[in-house]
């Protein structure tokens, strides 16, 4: 798997998080500013997660059972039936 | 009378015939119960078929043993095909058995479930051991067949609910003897790539047999050595296999693992909506709340009332002005005095006290008339006394000390 800085369940996660800490209160004005901030660059990240999403399918055709050699190729579902 | 006398082997052959031509006996289904198991470094699996009265040693050999889906041990009971004949070294007729099934259940179902049962032993299906689901996974790799309904079902589900998405089938064999190998090294492959967060394990529909790959030792060992996480979606609902058990997640259908697998992308939105919903609702709140605090500290007295913060330092003010009027009038006073006594020097100086006290003063156009130059004979003069004024003549004029 890639490893990434922040995945989008934790970005959700977090979001949800800063959110109850707001909504809890009880927070100096400073404190409720700096986490307000965070969960708008959290919400940005997660609408930029959703939106870069690739959009495509293929298929791995391999020359031996080991797949030490394969060839990725355009799955056409539609064609293969 | 000459006696037959035939030795062991010829009586042995002779019933071993005799056994051989007998159709019930070389063509026969026995059940009972095994015990007394071994199996035999050979291959060749021994042991005795029992019931309440009787039991009848049986032999099964490597060829056909190896066949069987399930474990042979002590207590099980079994129907067995196969037939009767006389093992001539020991004297001792046998089973020779080619084939078996568990009595009661089917021989799939047996091997289902002793293999679940070793599986869950070691502790392939145990909760901590299953992985997350990723949310929104970038890439999933899907292991199965490539004409089959399972990849339709999973690429419309997908279409439908996210169509941004990368997918990698994987394409295997799902059934058949080597399927379950070749599923297990698609799911290696797919770990081994590196770039694969999530993936999903299918087949459609079939019986028993058909799904057997998925009830396979080395495919349940590939699924808990993954590193990626797994979906199972095999067969329909009432399906399960071992798969399913070890997989991270079980979906009922391979829909239903396309949908597992790809939150919609509406609720992801909506979720993130209302997050950021709340987000300015508890900020605006904050702030709300800020102004109220604001709003009663400026309902203080400091505040409304300003003029007491300085009410003291008024006060002195107030003092200090009254001191200042105060001095200021003194002094006035002092000067108005002074002013008076001034006044009345100037006063007693003044021609009209001279005048009252009974001189008069004589002026010609305005000016005194203080010698006998300033006037002509016949010159209108004015003579001012204490109760008024008297115009006259100069009818003559004389200096001092002469006479007229």
């Amino acid at each position: 798997m890639t490893e990434k800085k922040i995945n989008f369940e934790d970005a959700l996660a977090r979001l949800e998080e800063v959110v109850k800490e707001l909504e809890d209160g009880g927070l100096s004005l400073e404190k409720s500013l700096e986490l307000f901030e965070e969960g708008v660059r959290l919400v940005k990240f997660c609408k930029l997660e959703l939106d870069q999403a690739e959009k495509k399918i293929e298929i791995v055709l391999k020359k031996d059972e080991d797949y030490n050699e394969v060839e990725v190729v355009p799955f056409n579902v539609e064609e293969e039936n | 009378m000459e006696k037959n006398i035939y030795t062991v082997s010829e009586i042995t052959k002779y019933l071993k015939d005799l056994l051989a031509i007998d159709p019930l006996i070389n063509d026969i289904w026995l059940t009972g119960e095994i015990s007394n198991f071994h199996h035999h470094s050979s291959g060749h699996m021994y042991f005795t078929l029992k019931d309440e009265n009787s039991a009848i040693a049986a032999i099964m050999f490597k060829g056909y043993n190896s066949q069987l889906k399930f474990q042979l041990e002590d207590g099980l009971k079994v129907i067995a095909h196969g037939y009767i004949s006389l093992y001539e070294p020991r004297g001792t007729y046998q089973f020779y058995i080619d084939s078996m099934e568990p009595a009661g259940k089917g021989a799939l179902y047996l091997a289902f479930e002793q293999l679940k049962e070793k599986l869950e032993k070691e502790g392939l299906f145990d909760q901590a051991h299953k992985k997350m689901i990723p949310l929104l996974p970038k890439k999933i790799g899907i292991v199965t067949s490539p004409t089959g309904a399972a990849i339709r079902d999973i690429l419309s589900v997908v279409k439908r609910r996210f169509p941004n998405i990368y997918l990698l089938v994987v394409p295997s064999l799902v059934q058949g003897e080597t399927a379950s190998e070749q599923l297990a090294k698609g799911i290696e492959y797919l770990n081994r790539r590196g770039d694969i967060d999530l993936i999903i394990l299918s087949r459609g529909g079939g019986t028993i047999e058909d799904l057997w790959p998925f009830n396979e030792e080395i495919l349940a060992r590939a699924i808990y050595d993954s590193q990626v996480p797994i979906i199972s979606g095999v067969g329909h609902e009432t399906d399960f296999t071992i798969a399913d058990f070890v997989a991270d997640l079980r979906a009922p259908t391979p829909s239903a693992a396309a949908e597992l697998a790809i939150a919609s992308r509406l609720e992801l939105e909506k979720s993130i909506a209302s997050n950021q919903e709340r987000l300015s609702y508890a900020m605006g709140n904050k702030i709300r709340e800020y102004r109220k605090q604001l709003q009663g500290l400026m309902e203080r007295r400091v505040f409304t009332r300003p003029e007491e913060l300085f009410s003291r330092e008024m006060q002195e003010l107030d003092d200090l002005s009254r001191r200042l009027e105060w001095v200021m009038e003194k002094e006035l006073n002092g000067l108005q005095e002074k002013f008076q006594i001034l006044n009345g020097k100037l006063e007693s100086l003044s021609p009209l006290k001279t005048l009252a006290r009974g001189y008069s003063i004589s002026t010609y156009q305005g000016k005194v008339i203080d010698s006998i130059k300033t006037v002509e004979i016949g010159q209108e003069i004015q003579i001012l006394v204490k109760d008024g004024e008297i115009k006259s003549r100069i009818v003559r004029k004389k200096p001092a000390g002469q006479e007229f």
